[in-house]
This record gives structure tokens, sequence and C-alpha cells, in this order.
């Protein structure tokens, strides 16, 4: 795309260059010197050779030829027209002294003629120049700004024809070999340029609907119609042409030409201009804003003005009064022409007039302005003051200098506040505007007016057709705001991506291409969005993560978006992306709140659960705390009906997991537990049948080290099963701390389908304290690394007061000392028996 | 790229095509020789001066260079010198393969070839054929103005070179056939334009200063006359006819003594061609002394007789000598001479047959106004005013002169407001001719 764009850019510069060097043979021609006798001749004796006027101090005026005499020959060869007189003067040399056969009122005479210098090109003609390149560079700049722009290559070609017009045709003829070339080319122009004019209108500022649009239903068939509606708009003037050629032939008469061309051709040139002004008038009404309606009617009022006299004298004139000497008053209003084109650029942004004028370029043209005024003041001053006292002071100069100092740059600076009013208004409006909402989303917490900013506001800021807004969900690039004829969903391109956040920046669909290379993904990709209408594609992205994508269309009368634009646009997008990345952190966290909140109930409902007190039977004292590492954990304890009628038993676990999942299970595991003690009251066989229970519960394994402890049959020991915890210790009255034995089975329940478990027996004397824990305890952290370990658990059993309570509590005192400034690695869970002790 | 290679292709073919078309054709002429084309064109450039000799130089020059250039041979065969060498050139253009000629060159051998073979009507057609063909070339169109000129057919002759005017307005012959025209018509200042022009075209030509030379005689401007005559041998001293003209200005001005030392410097400067004729002019100088001086008895003295005989038995002076000498048969004997000719004299044009009626008729008108029969020498006087033009010097004057004659018979019938008005014509051409008119009429009355 990029290669046929810049292939069209090339032809289309390719004719210019043409024209431009056909323009420049043109001029060079009618300001060269060449030989000259000082006559005017009429233009509306056809035939004869009338003077009209002498040149005072030429040669004709001193051989003594006069107004209204007949020059019958030059240079020894009889005249047919003004043609031979041109060739013949031509054919001498400056100086020279021609022999002249005129008629006057006394008859024929032959007088020498001295030939003087002359230079064909007449003020008017300059001024026709100064026309034509005004067009020329007007629609040159606007095809090297948008080369893809269909309007902006019609109206370079419509610059170009006017350029040859005003440059090539609108000439007196120099008789001279270049005539051949400029002419007939200006004569080529007069018959495409009507065409090129009514074509650009069909298609600016908005395409005309006859004019298909790609994806359309019917593009085909329209296409194949709009093409052949251009065939005969281009084809008819020619076919004019050809026509008044044959009939003249036909009808054995001399074709009256004007300015070259046919009148049927300067008909059709009127036609088709007016035709074009109508479509430009019907297209200008339905203009969505006010400000482009206001620019189209300028443009409309513009041309017919500068249109209507050049017509009238171009055409009307000539066929009514059989004469072409008023051709030249035409030209005059034709500079609106260029004018209100430029205006144009300027209000539809064809061109940003910056580009045209840089900054830097304009205000030294200023302060030469200034410059040149303050000079012009100094002579003035100079002139008026010469001669006086004043100008004799030596304060004068003094005076003078500082005046310049004090008023020069204050005026200067005064010019540019309006030059950069008139100039820069609309950039600086822009400027304000885009601002103005960075502001406003910097300020948003909310994403959905976020989304409106960037879909509906900015385009309406910038000028733009659509601006539509992706964002990534659940890994995938989901559409949330823009057109329908955009995909719902884009495809995951992770290295476009990564370019698109190397570039930093907004990056147009075709310079894609160029990174694509021979991806076709990212080809397809960028085809996609560009047939969608979509131009200038860029990312969303905080520090912490990539948010979406933002795709921006062409402006408003097929307008492209410059770099000065997409830098304002990226800033904004920055702020966006900010106030994108607040909004879902918001969420994010607002999320988190209810996850807390209902984490903090499920504590409690968790915390309920476990039993305020235990009991273990008689001469027995039970102290249990139980520290979750989050908000609910997987460790518990409860009661649990004995083996025997009337025994207890003491249950603690601790679920493989932390946190919900954890608590989830573990709250299965308390259920599991207590439902089947209520018919197996056998520990072997409960831990059993929980351990199958456990075992087939849910897909993924969970594993729930358990403990179950009760008093023995005579009271004075404990029996025990170990599942996956680990041993409980003893702390004798003395202070001396063991463990209990280790069982046989001891694996935690839900590890195996078939665990068996086998009751162990301790023997447990009064004042002993059975501690018994889970490994969150012995697995604690220090901030340093440095875990709690069994021996530092029996250091500070040993060295606690003999009653469970007050173990417990040094133990978690000693537990929350050693973790201090870490967050809990497991949960903790501590039960005490004490034997024949009181509990508190 | 494609597309702007294709785009300046076009564009550069179709100004090329224009260039092209642009540029001038002109005809060419057939010839394997640049330097005979060059001669060729030297020798038309002659031609048109009315330098015959030179311009047949020119063409054997370009035969030489190229034996076989047909437009040479073409225009020797009409206009060379010597018999035996237009008959050669005749045959050889005979057998010329037509083919291989430009249309006017075919034009121009087919044309010429019938001429000479006496076939008018195909000659005729030929022309026309080419002439439908290519109305605008100038060698066709010239072709058929010089056949009607040949034939005297003004009308058409006229016509013709108006057109060759507008194709090619420096084609001096038609300038100059075109005054004489006027001349004779009695547009004089019309004549005077074309004469300027032809010399201001020709301006190293002799003939346009005999030509205006020959105007201004005829409308009185003698000294202006003399001093184009002057000019024209200046530029070419063997132009014999200007110094034949000289001397009937200086007769007109009453100074035929003057004429000698111009019959000298003709002598020393014209060919052998025009001994003769210089030979009549000098006994005719002789006679108009006689006439002016009042001697209407010197052409028959004895010193006279073989001037007599020089001059022909249609002198106009001696005519009017003899009519106002009352030497009936001798005046009578010179009308005789020109009724023979015309009645006898095969291929005698009507315009010729015109001016010599108009010239009998003179003469006759003269003899009888001498003879007292003044009506009849009136009615003879206006025939020959009918039948006698301005064309050229001679002519014209002897026009003027018939006028001056027919004034004289008029007032002598009592019709003087007539003769005041054929004065007042007269006076309107030739003022100083007019002045003359008292003598005129004396000469009926001695």
């Amino acid at each position: 795309m990029l290669m046929a764009i810049l292939s069209t850019r090339n032809a289309l510069l390719s004719v210019g260059l043409l024209a431009f060097l056909l323009g420049g043979l043109s001029i060079a021609d009618m300001y060269r010197q060449r030989p000259w006798d000082g006559v005017v001749l009429e233009s509306d004796a056809p035939g004869r050779l009338v003077v009209r006027k002498v040149v005072v101090a030429s040669g004709a005026a001193a051989a003594g030829i006069r107004k209204g005499e007949q020059i019958i020959g030059i240079d020894r060869n009889v005249l047919r027209s003004t043609a031979d007189a041109a060739e013949l003067l031509n054919a001498r040399k400056i100086g020279e002294r021609v022999p002249y056969l005129v008629r006057g009122s006394e008859g024929l005479r032959e007088v020498p003629v001295e030939l003087g210098p002359r230079r064909i090109g007449s003020p008017a003609y300059f001024y026709a120049c100064i026309l034509g390149f005004s067009f020329f560079f007007v629609g040159l700049w606007v095809l090297l700004k948008q080369p893809r722009l269909r309007a902006a290559q019609i109206f370079f070609i419509q610059s170009a024809l006017f350029f040859l017009f005003l440059v090539c045709r609108l000439r007196p003829a120099s008789y001279s070999w270049i005539d051949t070339f400029v002419l007939t080319t200006g004569m080529v122009a007069i018959l495409f340029l009507p065409a090129s004019f009514l074509h650009f209108f069909l298609i600016f500022p908005r395409a005309v609907g006859l004019r298909p649009t790609e994806g359309e239903a019917g593009y085909e068939r329209r296409r194949r119609l709009w093409l052949a509606l251009l065939g005969v708009i281009y084809l008819a003037p020619p076919l004019v042409l050809v026509g008044s050629v044959i009939a003249a032939r036909q009808g054995q008469y001399s074709l009256a030409l004007i300015s070259g061309a046919p009148p049927g051709n300067w008909w059709a040139l009127a036609g088709y201009m007016l035709l074009g002004l109508s479509v430009l008038a019907v297209n200008g009404i339905r203009l969505p804003t006010a400000r482009e309606r206001r620019g189209a009617a300028l443009v409309l009022f513009g041309s017919l003005f500068g249109l209507l006299p050049f017509l009238i004298s171009a055409v009307a004139f000539p066929e009514l009064l059989h004469s072409e000497k008023h051709l030249v008053w035409g030209l005059g209003p034709l500079i609106l022409v260029p004018l209100t084109f430029a205006y144009a650029i300027v209000v539809f942004r064809l061109l940003d007039i910056k580009v045209i004028l840089r900054k830097s370029l304009l205000y030294t043209v200023t302060t030469a302005v200034v410059t040149i005024l303050w000079a012009g003041s100094i002579v003035l001053f100079n002139s008026l003051t010469s001669g006086t006292s004043l100008a004799a002071s030596p304060f004068f100069p003094l005076l003078f200098a500082l005046a310049i100092v004090v008023l020069f740059d204050p005026l200067r600076r005064g010019i540019q506040v309006v030059v950069d009013r008139f100039f820069y208004s609309g950039r600086g409006r822009l400027v304000e505007a885009l601002e103005e909402m960075g502001e406003a989303l910097a300020g948003q917490a909310d994403l959905q007016p976020v989304v409106h900013d960037l879909v509906e506001t900015l385009p309406q800021r910038v000028g733009l057709e659509f601006a539509a807004l992706y964002l990534i969900r659940s890994g995938s690039i989901e559409r949330v705001a823009g057109p329908d004829v955009l995909p719902e969903k884009l495809p995951q391109l992770p290295w476009l991506f990564d370019r698109l956040a190397r570039r930093r920046g907004l990056t147009r669909v075709e310079e894609l291409e160029s990174l694509a290379g021979s991806r076709d993904d990212v080809a397809d990709f960028v085809d996609v969005l560009s047939r969608a209408g979509v131009r200038v594609i860029g990312g969303l992205a905080s520090a912490r993560r990539r948010i979406g994508l933002v795709l921006l269309s062409e402006k408003v009368g097929q307008l492209g978006l410059d770099e000065s634009e997409l830098v304002l646009l990226r800033r904004l997008l920055d702020q966006a992306a900010l106030a994108m990345e607040t909004s879902l952190l918001i969420e994010e966290r607002t999320e988190q709140a209810e996850l807390e909140r209902e984490l903090e109930i499920a504590s409690s409902v968790q915390a309920e659960l476990l039993p305020q007190s235990l009991n273990l039977g008689p001469g027995w004292h039970v102290t249990a705390v139980c520290r979750p590492a989050r908000h609910v954990g997987g460790d518990f304890f409860t009661e649990l009906p004995g083996p025997r009628e009337g025994s207890r038993a003491v249950v603690w676990g601790d679920v493989a997991g932390k946190s919900v999942s954890g608590a989830l299970v573990m709250m299965a595991a308390h259920e599991v537990l207590q439902s089947l003690a209520l018919t197996h009251r056998d520990p072997e066989e409960l831990l059993t049948l929980a351990n199958r229970r456990l075992y087939g519960f849910g897909k993924r394994k969970s594993f729930v080290a358990l403990a179950y402890l009760t008093s023995s049959a005579d009271g004075k020991g404990l029996e025990y099963l170990l599942a996956g915890q680990p041993q409980p210790l003893v702390r004798q009255r003395d202070g001396m701390v063991r463990e209990l034995p280790l069982p046989e089975n001891r694996m935690p329940l839900g590890a195996l389908n078939n665990g068996r478990y086998r009751v162990s027996y301790a023997p447990v004397d009064s004042g002993d304290v059975v501690l018994g824990y889970s490994d969150g305890v012995v697995d604690a952290r220090s901030t340093s690394g440095e875990v709690f370990g069994s021996e530092r658990l029996a250091e500070i059993v040993s060295d606690a007061p003999g009653e469970p309570q007050a173990v417990v509590a040094r133990v978690v005192e000693a537990l929350e000392m050693f973790t201090r400034g870490t967050e809990p690695y497991d949960d903790v869970t501590l039960v005490a028996i004490g034997c024949g002790q009181e509990v508190v | 790229m494609r597309k702007a290679l294709v785009l300046f292709s076009v564009v550069v073919l179709a100004l090329s095509g224009v260039g092209g078309m642009s540029c001038s054709r002109g005809h060419r002429w057939t010839s394997s020789s640049p330097e005979a084309v060059r001669e060729f064109e030297l020798g038309l450039d002659s031609r048109m001066k009315l330098y015959g000799h030179e311009a047949n130089e020119h063409f054997e020059r370009a035969l030489e260079l190229d034996p076989n250039f047909v437009a040479a041979k073409h225009v020797l065969a009409r206009h060379g010198e010597g018999e035996e060498r237009r008959e050669q050139l005749i045959e050889e253009l005979r057998s010329v393969d037509l083919d291989r000629l430009t249309e006017r060159e075919r034009f121009l051998v087919q044309y010429t070839l019938a001429r000479r073979d006496g076939r008018s009507e195909d000659a005729a057609a030929i022309l026309a054929e080419f002439l439908d063909d290519q109305p605008r070339d100038a060698f066709g169109v010239a072709t058929q103005a010089e056949e009607a000129w040949t034939r005297q057919d003004w009308e058409a002759a006229s016509e013709a070179y108006e057109r060759l005017l507008e194709i090619d307005p420096n084609w001096v012959t038609a300038q100059n056939h075109l005054g004489y025209m006027m001349m004779a018509q009695g547009r004089f200042d019309d004549a005077e334009d074309r004469f300027e022009t032809y010399r201001f075209v020709a301006p190293d030509q002799a003939n346009p200063h005999d030509s205006m030379g020959e105007l201004l005689t005829v409308v009185g401007r003698y000294e202006e006359a003399l001093a184009e005559l002057e000019e024209a041998v200046a530029i070419r001293p063997d132009f014999c006819a200007s110094y034949l003209h000289m001397l009937d200005v200086l007769v007109l001005e009453g100074r035929p003594y003057d004429g000698y030392q111009v019959l000298e410097r003709a002598e020393e400067n014209c060919s052998d061609q025009w001994t003769e004729r210089i030979g009549i002019e000098r006994c005719e100088l002789a006679f108009w002394s006689d006439y002016l001086e009042g001697d209407f008895d010197a052409p028959w003295r004895k010193e006279r007789q073989a001037c007599l005989k020089e001059v022909g038995p249609t002198s106009f002076l001696i005519h009017r000598i003899a009519s106002l000498s009352a030497r009936w048969e001798v005046a009578t004997a010179i009308e005789n001479e020109l009724t023979e000719y015309l009645e006898n004299a095969e291929k005698v044009s009507d315009p010729e047959a015109k001016t010599t009626r108009g010239v009998l008729g003179h003469f006759q008108g003269v003899r009888l106004l001498a003879q007292g029969d003044i009506e009849e020498a009136i009615a003879k006087m206006r025939d020959a005013d009918a039948g006698l033009s301005y064309w050229g010097q001679n002519q014209g004057i002897l026009k003027l002169f018939n006028r001056l004659n027919l004034a004289s018979a008029l007032e002598r019938a009592g019709r003087d407001a007539e003769a005041a008005s054929v004065l007042e014509e007269v006076r309107k051409v030739n003022a100083p001719f007019a002045e003359a008119y008292p003598d005129i009429k004396a000469g009926f009355s001695s």
C-alpha cells in the first residue's frame, strides 16, 4: 500500500515537474529580450497589421510610423499576419535597422526602423504567472503532505492545469519555437481543467453518494459506474474540440478560436465550473458542523466571484463582442480562487498552515517587517526633521535609539500575537481542548467516563471520524466502544504489542506494515483495520500491565493526523491509561475489600466452629488455641465423643493448605469427623472412615493431619492416634519434656485410600501437661528466616508453668516474639491437656 | 514508478506529435544533391526577378550537379535558351519515372508535356486536377495565373494572382502583373501600391523600378519616373527597357535631344539583340525633334529616308506628321498596315486585337480630324479610347494623347462641354500632359 501511494505520488510529481518546466520555459520566452520595433498592433484587425500605438523613443517612432497606419511589410517581406511580423523580427538582432513598408494617409512608403529590445511579457502576464504559481505551489504542498488522499491528488492535478492554463495559454504568442509546445500545452490544459475542477468538488469536502466506499454492498458495480462517470467527464471536452474541428471542415468555414480553443470548449469550461460549484454548494449544506459549512460557503463564493468575471471576459465577451481584449480584465478576480482554496486548506486542515509557515520563519518575517517599518520611519522622520533644531540636537540620535529600543520589541510581540492568533489559533484550541480532557481524565476514577471521553469527546475535539477502545479482559482484547464496523475482538499479537509499547507513541497503520515484514498475521490485522478506516493505533499501558488499544480514524474531511497532533494525543492517552489503571485498581480493591469482608465473615464462622472449651473428662483440663495464618485457616480443634460411653476425645487437625482452600477442607474434615463420630466411636474405625471419606473429597487431594486424644479407660493415661500431626510433648511436673511415642501408622487423613490407624497409649502423671501442636508452631520463621523448631518449643514448654493454659500462653507469646515483623507462615494450633489441674 | 513512466511517456508523445505536426512541411524537390536544389532555388529567384539568362545558368548548373533533376529540366524545357536544348529536355522529361516525383513535380512535368504537345485541354485538366488536390500550392496557382495572363484573360489572371499573393505575398511576378492590370484599369494608386510593394520586396531588382517608372510616366510624374528608371539601370545596366522608357519621358518633357545620351548608354550596356531597337529609337528621336520644332516635312527629306525605313510601316509619329502635313496616302498606308494585320495575322488574342483596333482608331481619327471630317474623327477617337487602356507607358500615354485629340475634335465640332470633360479626364490622370493640349490643338490648325 505504501508503494502504491508513493508510485501515485511520484507519477503526479513527474507530471507536475513537466508542467513546471514548461511554465518556466514559457516565462523565459516571455521575458527574454528580443528585437522589437516599438509598434503595438491592433488585436481586432485580423489579417491587417494596424498600428494601435507607437512606443515613445522606439525605432518605429524615430522612423515616423504613426498610430492608425498599416504595416505592409518588414525586412523585404510582405506580411500576412502578426505571426509573420514576429518571426521576421525574431530573425534579426537588437540594434539592426530593418526596412518597413508602411501605408499611411499619403500612401505607401518605405522607412528604416532600428530594432530595440523588448520583453513580451506584460504586467498582465506577470500577474497571470503569479496566479499560476500560487495555484501550483498550493497544490504541490497539499500533495506532499497528503499523498494518499484522493482529493489532494485531484487538487494537485487541478492546480497544475490552472498553472499551465495561466502561464502557457494566457500569453501573447512569441512566434518562437517554444510557442509550439507551450501554447499547445496550454490548450490541452483548457481541455482537462474543467473536468478536474468538477472531479475535485465531487470528492471534496465530502465524496458524493456516487463514489463507492470499499466494503459497501455492490461496491464493484458502483465502482465501475463511478469510473464510467469520470471517463465521461474527462473525455467530453476533448470530444467537443474534435467535434468543432470536424464541423468546421464539413461546413468549410474557418474555426474561430478564443485564445487557442474553440468557443465550444470555453462554454464547456464555464458549464463544468458552474456545475462543480453547484456540487460544492449541495455538499456544503450537508456538512455536519457550522464551521465546516462556513468554510465551504467561503470557498463557494470565493470561487464564484473569482471565476465568474473570468468566464464572462473569456467566454461571453469574445462570443458576443468578437473581441478578446477584455480577457485580461477577467484575470484580476481570479486571485480569489487560490486564496479561498488556501483558506479552505486551513479551515479543513488539508494542510495545517503551520507546516507551510513554521513559527521561526513566521517570526523572522514578522521581525523583518517590523525592522523595515522602523527603517522607513527613521528615514521619514529624518527627512521631516532635517534642517530643524531637533535634528541638529546631539541628543536626537540618543532619543531615537531609545525610542527604537523601547518600542521595537513590544511592536514585534504585538504583531506576533496577531499572527499567532490567526495562524495558530486552531492549534492552540486543540492544545487547550486536549489539556482540558487530560485534566478531566486525571480526575476520573470510573472507567465509563474515560471510555466516553476517549471514544466520544476526543473525536469531536480533534475532528476524527471515530475512535475505538479495546480493553484486555481475561486474556482477550475486546472492543469496549467504537463503531460496529470494527471487529468485536482483536487477535493476540504479542510481538506487535511489544513493538507498539516500545515505540511509546501512536503508530500509523501503514507504518505497521513495515514493522510487520513478512508476518502474515500482522499483515492481515493491518488490512482489517485499514478497511475499517483505522489510521492510527496506540497502546494503552500502565507500569503494571497492558490495558488495551486505542484505534483512531482519519480526520473529518479525509485528513490525517500530523506528528504534533500525535504527540498531543499520546500525552492524552497516557493520562487516559493512568485514569483507566486507577479505575481498574479501584475495581480490584473493591473486589478485594469485599473478599476481605467475606473472609472476615468466614473467619468468624470458622472461629465459631471451634469449641469454646474442650472437655476430656474429669481430672483432665484442656486449653486450646487456634490462630489461622490468614483470615481463615486449615487448622482446627474439636471435641468428639470418646470411644467409651461418656468419654470424650479431643481432636486437632491441620489441613494441607492455608486460607480459604484450607478452611474449606477444614470445614469438610470437621464435619466428616463430627458426623462419623456420632456412629463410630472407635477411634481407629473413626479415622479409617474419615480417611476414606477425605480421600475421595474433591478433585484435588487435600491431606488433613490429625491428632486424636482421649483419656484411657483407667484414667491414668491417654490414648492417642496421630495421623500426620507432630508428636505431642509431655511436660512433666519437674519440667522435663518428652515426646509421646510415634504410633506405627500415622499417615494424614486423605493421603491413602486404605489408611489404617492404631491407637497408642501414653501414661500421664498428675501435673503433666501434654501439648499437642500443629506443624505451624515449629515451622514458624523469624525475619531472619530462622525456624522456631521443636527444640525451642520444648524449652519454652519446659520453662513454662505446669499448667495447660500457661503453657499455651508461653508458647503463643514466644511465637509472637519470634515471628514479629513477618507474615504468619502457617496456621498455629496448640492444645494443652493437663492432668489433674484446674482449667481456667 | 511504472505509472510515472507511462504518464510521462504519454505526455512526451503527445507533445512530440504536436510539435511534429506544427513543423512546417514544405514541398521539396526530388534531387540527390542539396547543392543542386540550392542552385535550382537560386534560378527560381532569378526568374522571379526577370533575370532570365542568369536564371537559366543556375538551372543548367543544377543539372550538372544532378543530371536527373526533373524540376530543373522542366523549367529549362519551358524557358531555356535554344530550341534544340528545349527539345532535348522535353524528350528527357517524357522518359521520367513519375512515381518517384513529388506531386507538384508530377504536375509540372505532365502539364509541360501537354502544353508542348499542343494538348491544351489535357493541360487544363491536369492543372485543374492538381489545384483541386492542392489548392494552395503556389506553383499550381502561379501556373494558372500565367496561363490566364498569356491568353490575356485579365479577370482570371487578376483573380489567380490575388490568390497567389494570399499564399505567398512575396511572389513578385504577381505583384508586378497585378500592378499592370490595375494600371490598365486606371487604378493608378492601387497600381502604385503594387509596384511599391514589389520594390520593397525586391529592391535589388531592376524591374520594379522600371514598372514604377512606367506608371509614373503615365500619371505625369516625370521626374520621379526618370529617377525610377535611372535606378533600374543602376541596378541592372543592361535592363534596356528602362532606357527606352526614359526616352519617352524625355520626349514628354520636351527634351528629346537628351535622349541621345540615353541611347548611348543603352548601346554601351544592352546586348546585341537590342541593337535594332536602339536604331529605331534613335530615328524616332530625330523625328520627334522635327515634330516638336514643327518641321512636318523633315521625315521625307533625303537625310531622313534611312530612319523612315528604320521606324517601320506603323510608326505612330510618322502617321501623325503625315496627317498634319496632309500626306493622306502615307497616313492611309499606315492604317492599312494595321488593318491588314488585324485581318490576316493568326493567333491574335482578343485583347491584342482590341488594342490594335484602338491604335487604328486613333490613327484614323487623327487623319479624319486633319481632313476636316470632324464627326467621323470623333467617332474613331471614341472607338480608340474604348480600345486603348493604360497598360504600360506606351499605351497609357497613347490613350491620353488620343483623348487630347478627341477634345480638340469636340471643340472644333462646337461641343465645348464635352471637350472640357474629356480634357478634365486627362488632367485628372496626367496634368502636365494636359498642358500640352494647346500645342496638340494647334497642330491641327496649322
